[in-house]
């Protein structure tokens, strides 16, 4: 009698209906089981991300942790990895193993770069010194220049070469600091009918507005009072990061809605 | 990857108390979530609004789809516009205020089921019951109706309620605006359009925009009189008849003329006369306007009144707002909208 051929043992992938009846604590049993491959894990993995997985969530809670965090704490992989195995379920990824290429869509220059990443290579791969790197990236930017930005008229594009390790230290462009010196901001006076652009400058280094930036222009204000022009002076920023600043710590009087501009 | 010790949970449940209380906590601290963008990031913002497609955007009926380009940009020059009343109802920053109702509104959002995040909460406070926000008129929306009522060769734009720089974003963005003209009697909405202008304007031209003339006055359309025979489009979306109260000044058209004939006589019917003047013969005039609870008509007394004023309807274009759930199943349209009025001198 002939050995009867032993046919592999498969395990069975469970079904997704069958995932989605788990409990919370059933799923979570399932997806850290140990010593099993995470491959096998899949569709729990997918089910967990689908209950749980909150994109954007900044805020830290202690003892809760994030997706991210809980797959790096019990799986004992990167996110990445997770989210590799997930989009390879979701098939795309091709059979030749090469990751299929993204949608293009209007402004989305990195997305061209990562699809035409090889057959830039070979243009632009080769060239030894920074100068004709820099005249072949010139040429090929001002080519597309040339092509696509017709609307917006003649565009030149020009190509510097800096040295990385030369370049002096340079502080956050983004820091406050509030011991900037301050400058003439245009004031609209209330005259009627003057056209008031033409007399305005710009303000070139206006950081824009992050919290602790608030924080400090707040604390400025319920030390120093004054308008808010006064302290966008003092401050060294715009009007409209004081005026952040004041909503955002509930600073309001004078403005519409409180106070003296009140309804 | 033991099983002894329970894997604590990865997620904020949307029953979990503790985790709302946490987000309520944070907020308490860092406070009201306003917009706030850097210079980079407004940058960023920015080149996005110029490379939208804002043509595509008016289907073949008229209506014209959400696309968000440039709002927050909009809103970062405009901190006060969450203080900003609307009616009888609570401004956001009286409802963030409100421990009690600021607790209810993070558990309500959590509940939906979305990330929480800064603009989940920002999407909260403005829709939060018996709350609501002014909206900023869309970048994207306005570049779309510039392009649409614009020649070719570009011509000359008055806003006549500038407002908070929805519709001067719009200018930057469609290269048929050769110069915008922005009126407002509030000094704080002046102030952010200034900024915007000085700040946006050398910036869209880095990023390849031709130059865009801009000229700002702090007064009310109804006292401005433009160069005769200057202007190719006049557009704005004017107050709903003191709906939206910008701030307390004395300029403000809902205080100089209190009821609302006076206010469609005196503040609407300037402000068209206005615009007549300053049109060019073929020239062009948009209205947005819509009825509000104070005042349910107001549409369609607007229009009566600019008919029998020397004004041809030539079209109505419909401005696409946010989303309702749970209208289809009656056969009513999932959008809000709200009318643009398209005239032409008689």
């Amino acid at each position: 009698m002939l050995p009867q051929k032993r046919t592999p043992d498969l395990q069975a992938k469970p079904a997704d209906d069958f995932v989605r009846t788990l409990s919370d604590a059933e799923l979570m049993d399932k997806c850290v089981q140990g010593f099993k491959k995470l491959r096998e894990l899949i569709p729990y993995l997918r089910e967990a991300r689908r209950r749980w997985a909150q994109p954007g969530r900044r805020v830290p809670v202690p003892g809760r942790p994030s997706w991210s965090e809980w797959i790096t704490q019990n799986l004992h992989v990167t996110p990445r990895r997770v989210r590799q195995l997930l989009s390879e379920q979701a098939g795309e990824i091709s059979s030749s193993g090469q990751k299929a290429p993204g949608r293009l869509s209007k402004g989305d220059w990195r997305a061209l770069f990562k699809a035409t990443e090889r057959q830039m290579a070979k243009v632009f791969g080769p060239l030894e010194s920074s100068d004709a790197f820099a005249d072949a990236i010139q040429q090929f930017a001002q080519a597309i220049a040339s092509r696509f930005g017709e609307r917006h008229g003649r565009i030149e594009v020009s190509v510097a070469i800096e040295d990385r390790r030369k370049r002096r230290d340079r502080s956050n462009p983004c820091r406050p600091s509030l011991a900037r010196k301050s400058r003439n901001l245009p004031s609209n006076g209330g005259s009627a009918l003057l056209p008031i652009l033409s007399t305005q400058k710009p303000f070139p280094q206006d950081c824009g507005g992050c919290a602790d930036m608030h924080l400090g222009i707040a604390k400025f204000i319920a030390k120093n009072g004054g308008t808010d022009e006064d302290t966008a002076k003092a401050c060294g920023v715009s009007l409209a990061v004081v005026r952040q600043a004041r909503v955002r710590h509930m600073l309001l009087e004078g403005s519409p809605g409180n106070g003296r501009h009140g309804h | 990857m033991g099983t002894s010790r329970p894997a604590p949970l990865p997620f904020l449940r949307h029953d979990d108390i503790a985790s709302c209380r946490a987000d309520f906590e944070h907020y308490r601290r860092t406070g009201f979530p306003v917009y706030s963008l850097k210079r980079d990031q407004r940058r960023q913002e920015l080149l996005e609004l110029l490379v939208a497609d804002h043509a595509g955007i008016i289907d073949k009926q008229g209506r014209i789809k959400q696309t968000m380009h440039g709002l927050a940009l909009a809103w970062h020059f405009h901190p006060l516009a969450w203080t900003v009343r609307c009616g009888n109802r609570k401004t956001p920053i009286e409802l963030f205020r409100d421990d009690r109702l600021l607790m209810q509104a993070i558990e309500r959002r959590t509940k939906l089921g979305n990330a929480f995040s800064e603009s989940g909460l920002r999407k909260i406070l403005r829709s939060f019951s018996s709350t609501q926000s002014v909206s900023n008129f869309r970048p994207t929306a306005a570049a779309a109706i510039y392009h649409r009522l614009l020649p070719r060769e570009g011509g000359v734009v008055w806003d006549m309620s500038a407002g908070f720089g929805g519709r001067l974003l719009g200018a930057l963005a469609c290269d048929r605006v050769d110069k915008y003209i922005g009126t407002d009697p509030s000094t704080y909405a002046m102030d952010g359009l200034l900024e915007m202008a000085n700040e946006l304007v050398p910036m869209a031209e880095q990023l390849g925009r031709r130059t865009l003339e801009v000229e700002l006055h702090k007064v009310g359309s109804e006292d401005f009189e433009p160069e005769r025979n200057s202007l190719q489009l006049c557009f704005s979306s004017p107050p709903y008849a003191g709906w939206e109260q910008y701030s307390d000044e004395r300029t403000q058209s809902h205080i100089k003329f209190p009821t609302q004939d006076k206010w469609l006589r005196g503040f609407i019917g300037a402000t068209l006369r206005n615009c007549s003047y300053g049109l060019k013969r073929d020239g062009v005039l948009a209205i947005n306007i819509a009825s509000v609870a104070a005042y349910p008509n107001l549409a369609c007394v607007f229009l009566r009144y600019a008919e029998d004023n020397g004004w041809r309807l030539v079209e109505t274009l419909h401005l696409q707002l946010s989303k309702m759930v749970g209208l289809k199943h009656i056969g009513k349209s999932a959008f809000k909208s709200e009318p643009i009025f398209v005239f032409k001198k008689k």
